[in-house]
């Protein structure tokens, strides 16, 4: 038998040599569809003359603040740094940089993670307000907020943490507070609203208070507005008031808003107090309704009488409705979808509301779903979006933002076959102004197409999701991988995600389908996995495999899973329910056993991008909403101070009358190759739960592949190029590899 | 004379300067009026005419045998450039030789001061009713000072094309000639089947932007649509980019309706579509210009739709602004190369003296193309115009010229005049000689139409005799080259005043004619009108259908989507 040996050698050879002959070239892929792309913020000054953007640069001559605040100096960072852009809309000009901060150290390594801005806006046509995200070092918060005018002229450091710290008489030593840049109060653009956040303290200390300050953008005057003592989550309105509050309770499993009312003692009421109507406890939130039917506050409205929420009470999917505060009564704006939840799960975790910076009127609700759309209530943005929707076809266009005459409107258009590119649409001339690409280090030829698909299953599920097709696929038909990826309760996938360009550079036809227990999709389409456990996004799997074999050739015998955090979880249980149809797994910081997983000591993390990931971060950070880069292994979050998130988790999970079975105790189940990936310290009951599963396998006599990335480095870019290259190794023997017995393809259920 | 030397431009156009000339020469002064050149007078008979009849060029030439040579050989050289750039069958053709008049500068003069006192005195009369009168009583410089006779110029008729220009022998550099870009947008805009409008302006301007007589083929780097964004883009791939959609790019209303007609708009997307030629062409971005014309074909006959160039490129709309997008910054800043074919020998000529027919019939053809020019332009100087035509021929009359072209020529010029009746005997005396030009079969037509319908209601309706000598010069003229799209509406009006159905055979040869001139805005609605009365109203709709898929202009489109309602209305029985 010579000869097929041979054959398997060559072919194993040559699929090794493009992973390792393409060293450089696949390093330097993965590096640039990870680096930290331009543009992250955009922003148009109120006149359209001129856009403010973010980029990274390195080794390129900029203007920085000199520590005085006096003057500009020139400033050449050879190791990175985060710089702010500014250049005219409506003819050519040399840009102006602005240094903002260098590349962050990162601990134990050599290698820095990008800094980012939390915060970009114009004040006025000519003055510029941005800040960093804010982060702890050893000598103490960083969290600076600055000033300048687009010819760099007028710098000014606003402010810095101290600014906000409180004293502790306790302690004799200031407590930091986290900020939060609220916006601009409505009607002075020179005043910037910054809210301190609170802090729990177990009595009998009493509570860090939460304080609303007014920053004057051209001089630094800074003037507390407003202070609350108790702790909670504070919703100021556009008067600078901090109008509304989210309970959190210690001790308690149940949160509730509620509303400051007018008078001088300024008595907080339960907002369901506020409402009335039948569904007038739909505020209350419960770990046994956080994932089913409640409503939550998302802003208020210009007219601080009018309260914007979101809510599921009686139907399937968020719609987003209206409160008239004085009259108690909900008004007739709603805006509703069938398919698609029009909110986040969680107050202040990304507002779908969208208003117009310059009349402070609500112009359009922005919602995820499969496509991201935007339902303008403005008629004339309305008709503006169906003309630019016209100019690119195939593609996402969200308007961001616009001048005060509405001449110009900053577009991001994403959805093609690179992350996206920024114009401004310049009404007058009806001239696109391409002003930025987000990466244009990718060029369109080396980047893999992705295109949306939907359909019904035969069981009559609604199925979304996005296929990336490898341009140089190793074998005809290209093996096929299903990426669970966030797994249950993750928020809807994205069209351009480097992670499927990567593993489509490794040759797979790539599938993230938006199974049945992912969020935004309404009630049904979430909880379906209370009740139907693992069986339920693997049956999603076997429908869109169908579908996509029944649209696309592929090589049904080659069929891998992929995951993170419970996506790993669904990518092993696939494996084990489904063993004709799926070849191998590699799931990534899997919790095996989810029952175990939930038990104290808590595990909030579900997964970037998961509503309770953002409910977390919500509360305890002001992080940048485009801060979450995808990858296979970012790093988890660490636990809440508070543990409603564990126990919504554990009401959602194990709630429902579907049982989580642990992948381990079914290890014999798992015949086909899997590769552990590990990207948590040792300690942590995920890695603990996977190395009993190593060791069964191995005692089985089919050892997995492992690999243990050392946690919170996975994201640096030498890191995950091992991880990846480690990756396609994994596949290169265990699903490429013709001398492997693949067996008989049978027909998916 | 010296006064107007330096307006000449220094490099010689073939073919058509006129237009490029009045582009390039600094602007004069506020109403300048500018003539056709009207020159050739008997002063200089000593120097004898050359006659040159080479490809599809008779030339008529009073320069030197050497720099007539020289002149000839440099136009067929860069005429077949021209379709090495452009394939020719994306150029239109005619099979009735195009003429080319040369004359030296130093000999004549432009200026005909005596002619040009003439003309101005009668210009200067009390304007008839009807005539625009020339407000010069309190302007300065005067009348006499502000006529300028162009050096250059190419006149054009449905049919044939003439070009005139002055040549200064003494410094006569044949390398610095090309053809004329408004020449070449003439040849892309007159092709049947009609291009898209994209497409013309694109390859006009790359065109104007290649280099072909100096060394390899290549396309100079361009512009952009200011100088600021030129710069800036040469500087920075990271430079704002000024662009328009691929679905507007390639719309057939493009630049038509009032959100569409902003001047930077309009610049950009003249630009585009030459980048987008230019980025087609360039082999490092696309499988070869083949595909580009295969697009070209296909979309001369079809509407562009993103199908379309999905076919033939791989990329949707979107995709496409991505490339030309990051193409831009290279096309403003790099040359590309073009891989012409090479050379092949030219056509070989023979310089005989002109006899006097030929220089009657070659000289009256384009003063006879003057005549059009001048009633649209400047009207009171048109006798004069009119006047000279007239000599040309009548003396070649007398000296015994019976040419059919002559006659044909003649007869044009008399219509053009607009003396009917002197124009008639001449035309139908061509005609019956069998002479090969459409425009004279249409003419006919067209006055044997005009004085069947004179007098009679509009809805009067006529038997096929009576038909029949309007569709016999009709069916002559569909037998030659080039097709004109006048000639078939003529023929489709005649058969919808006739009392009989259109035979099937007449139906089909109108329908088959339909895909020449989807672009033409009367073809398709005056088709479908006859489809109808010919009881064909599924065809009809289907005529009106494709044929709006083709038009931009508003009132245009109106007409097509009212025939399509009536269609679409239930028919009233009896």
């Amino acid at each position: 038998m010579p000869a097929p040996r041979l054959a398997f050698l060559l072919l194993a050879g040559l699929c090794l040599d493009s992973a390792r002959g393409a060293t450089d070239r696949f390093a330097k892929f993965v590096t640039n569809l990870y680096r930290p792309r331009q543009a992250e913020q955009v922003v148009l000054s109120p006149d359209g003359e001129h856009i403010a953007f973010t980029r990274h640069t390195s080794g390129e001559p900029s203007t920085a603040f000199s520590p005085d605040n006096d003057r500009i100096t020139d400033y050449r960072n050879e190791h990175g740094e985060l710089s702010i852009y500014i250049m005219a809309v409506g003819r050519t000009e040399k840009k102006f940089k602005i240094a903002v901060e260098d590349d962050r150290p990162v601990a134990f390594s050599k290698e820095k993670r990008p800094a980012r801005l939390r915060f970009l806006a114009w004040s006025s046509p000519t003055r510029l307000v941005f800040a960093p995200t804010s982060y702890a070092t050893p000598a103490g918060t960083i969290a600076s907020i600055f000033a300048v005018n687009l010819d760099g002229s007028e710098p000014k450091t606003l402010a810095v943490a101290a600014n906000f710290s409180l004293l502790d008489p306790n302690a004799n030593k200031p407590i930091d507070r986290t900020t939060q840049i609220v916006g601009f109060l409505r009607g002075h653009r020179e005043k910037l609203l910054v809210q301190a956040l609170g802090r729990r303290r177990f009595p009998p200390v009493a509570a860090v208070p939460t304080t609303l300050f007014s920053i004057d953008v051209v001089t630094g005057e800074q003037k507390a507005l407003t202070e609350e003592p108790e702790f909670a989550l504070y919703f100021p309105d556009r008067t600078g008031d901090l109008r509304l509050l989210y309970t959190h309770p210690d001790l308690e499993r149940t949160r509730s808003f509620r509303l400051k009312t007018p008078g001088f003692w300024n008595r907080w009421v339960d907002l369901d107090e506020a409402r009335g109507g039948p569904a007038a406890k739909a505020f209350t939130v419960t770990p046994e309704n956080y994932f089913g039917e409640r409503a939550f506050p998302l802003g208020f409205d210009a007219n601080p009488d009018l309260l914007y929420y979101a809510s599921n009470v009686g139907r399937d999917t968020y719609g987003i409705y209206a409160l008239d505060l004085r009259t108690r009564q909900r008004t007739t704006f709603a805006i509703e979808d069938p398919h698609v939840d029009l909110a986040f799960i969680e107050p202040g975790a990304g507002s779908p509301l969208h208003f117009d910076e310059h009349t402070g009127a609500l112009v359009g609700v922005r919602a995820a779903g499969a496509k991201p759309v935007t339902r303008w209530i403005d008629p004339e943005l309305a008709a503006l979006q169906l003309t630019l929707d016209r100019k690119f076809p195939h593609r996402n266009v969200e308007i961001l933002q616009w001048d005060q005459a509405r001449r110009r409107f900053p577009l991001r258009v994403g959805g093609g076959p690179a992350p996206g590119r920024y114009y401004v649409f310049q009404q007058i001339e009806n001239v696109l102004v391409e002003l930025l690409r987000t990466a244009p280090w990718l060029h369109p030829d080396d980047l893999h197409p992705t295109t949306a698909f939907e359909f019904d299953t035969p069981s009559g599920v609604h199925l979304t999701g996005y296929l990336t097709f490898p341009r140089r696929p190793r074998i005809n038909p290209p093996p096929l991988l299903i990426d669970f990826s966030d797994g249950v309760l993750g928020s809807a996938e994205s069209s351009f995600q480097s992670q499927a360009q990567v593993l489509a550079e490794l040759g797979f036809i790539v599938a993230r389908v938006n199974h049945r227990g992912r969020s935004g999709f309404g009630l049904a389409h979430r909880n379906a996995f209370r009740d139907g456990g693992a069986r339920v996004p693997v049956d999603d799997a076997l429908a869109a495999i169908k579908w996509i074999a029944d649209h696309h050739p592929i090589d049904r015998k080659r069929i891998a899973t992929f995951g993170r955090g419970l996506g790993g979880y669904l990518a092993l249980r696939a494996l084990q329910l489904e063993p004709d149809v799926f070849r191998c797994a590699v799931p990534t910081d899997a919790p095996l056993s989810p029952e175990l997983w939930l038990q104290p000591p808590p595990r909030a993390d579900l997964g970037r991008g998961s509503d309770v990931s953002a409910a977390l971060s919500s509360s305890s950070s002001d992080s940048s909403p485009t801060a979450s880069q995808d990858g296979p292994l970012g790093p988890l979050r660490r636990p809440p101070p508070i543990n409603l998130a564990q126990e919504t988790q554990r009401a959602f999970f194990l709630g429902g009358s579907a049982k989580l079975t642990p992948v381990a105790s079914h290890a014999e189940t798992l015949t086909e190759p899997v590769m552990l990936i590990l990207n948590v310290a040792d300690t942590d009951i995920i890695a603990i739960q996977n190395a009993s599963l190593r060791s069964k396998l191995t005692a089985l006599g089919h050892p997995p592949e492992f690999l243990h990335v050392a946690a919170g480095t996975a994201d640096l870019p030498d890191v995950r190029v091992k991880t990846f290259r480690q990756i396609g190794e994994f596949f290169n023997l265990n699903l490429y590899n013709f001398g492997v017995k693949v067996g008989t393809p049978k027909p998916v259920k | 004379m010296n006064a107007i030397l330096p307006r000449l431009p220094v490099l010689l156009l073939a073919l058509g300067a006129g237009a490029w000339a009045a582009e390039s020469v600094p602007r004069p002064p506020d109403r300048i009026i500018e003539l056709p050149p009207m020159t050739i007078t008997d002063t200089i008979d000593a120097v004898p005419w050359l006659y040159v009849s080479v490809g599809d060029t008779e030339f008529l030439s009073r320069c030197s045998r050497e720099i007539t040579r020289e002149f000839i050989t440099t136009q067929l050289e860069i005429h077949h450039t021209l379709r090495d750039v452009i394939p020719p069958e994306f150029l239109a053709t005619t099979a009735i030789p195009r003429v080319f008049l040369l004359l030296p500068i130093e000999h004549s003069n432009i200026r005909d001061d005596a002619v040009l006192r003439a003309m101005v005195a009668d210009a200067s009369r009390p304007t008839p009713r009807g005539v625009i009168p020339f407000d010069d009583k309190h302007s300065k410089p005067s009348l006499f000072e502000r006529v300028l006779f162009l050096p250059n110029q190419r006149l054009e008729d449905r049919d044939t094309m003439a070009a005139f220009t002055f040549l200064k022998e003494s410094n006569f550099a044949s390398d610095r000639m090309i053809v004329a870009p408004d020449y070449v947008r003439s040849l892309l805009a007159r092709r049947t089947p009609m291009l898209p409008q994209w497409l013309i302006e694109g390859l006009t301007l790359l065109y104007q932007q290649t280099i072909i007589r100096a060394g390899p083929a290549a396309v100079v780097p361009g512009n952009w649509i200011s100088p600021e964004d030129t710069v800036g883009l040469r500087n920075s791939p990271d430079n704002r980019r000024v662009l328009l959609s691929c679905e507007e790019l390639f719309a057939v209303d493009a630049l038509i309706g009032p959100d569409h007609q902003h001047p930077t708009r309009e610049i950009v997307w003249r630009l585009q579509a030459a980048l987008f030629v230019r980025w087609a062409l360039d082999h490092a971005n696309t499988r070869g210009s083949d595909v580009l014309w295969k697009l070209a074909d296909r979309v001369s006959r079809e509407p562009m739709t993103e199908k379309i160039l999905i076919e033939y490129f791989g990329l949707g709309y979107s995709d496409l602004l991505e490339r030309l997008s990051d193409y831009l910054p290279n096309a403003v800043k790099y040359s590309a190369g073009l891989s012409l074919k090479p050379t092949p020998d030219l056509l070989l000529f023979e310089i005989t003296p002109a006899t006097k027919f030929q220089i009657a019939r070659l000289r009256g053809e384009w003063e006879r193309l003057e005549i059009p020019f001048v009633r649209a332009h400047h009207p009171k100087f048109l006798p004069h115009y009119i006047d000279r035509a007239r000599l040309t021929f009548r003396r070649a009359i007398a000296l015994g010229g019976r040419d059919p072209q002559f006659l044909a020529s003649f007869g044009l010029c008399e219509l053009d005049a607009g003396d009917i009746p002197a124009a008639l005997p001449s035309l139908e005396a061509a005609m019956a000689a069998k002479v090969f030009r459409p425009r004279v079969y249409f003419e006919v037509a067209r006055l044997r139409m005009d004085a069947l319908a004179r007098h009679t209601p509009k809805d009067q309706q006529f038997s096929p005799g009576q038909l029949q000598p309007i569709l016999e010069p009709l069916h002559t003229a569909i037998g030659q080259s080039p097709p004109l799209p006048e000639v078939y509406i003529l023929a489709m009006d005649a058969w919808l005043r006739c009392q009989e159905p259109t035979p099937p055979g007449e139906l089909t040869m109108l329908v088959e004619a339909a895909p020449l001139f989807r672009r033409h805005p009367g073809f398709a609605l005056r088709l479908a009108l006859l489809q109808i009365k010919n009881g064909q109203r599924t065809a009809a709709a289907a005529t009106l259908t494709t044929g709006l898929q083709f038009l931009g202009e508003p009132s245009a489109r109106s007409r097509y989507q009212q025939a399509l309602a009536g269609l679409a209305a239930p028919t009233a029985t009896p």
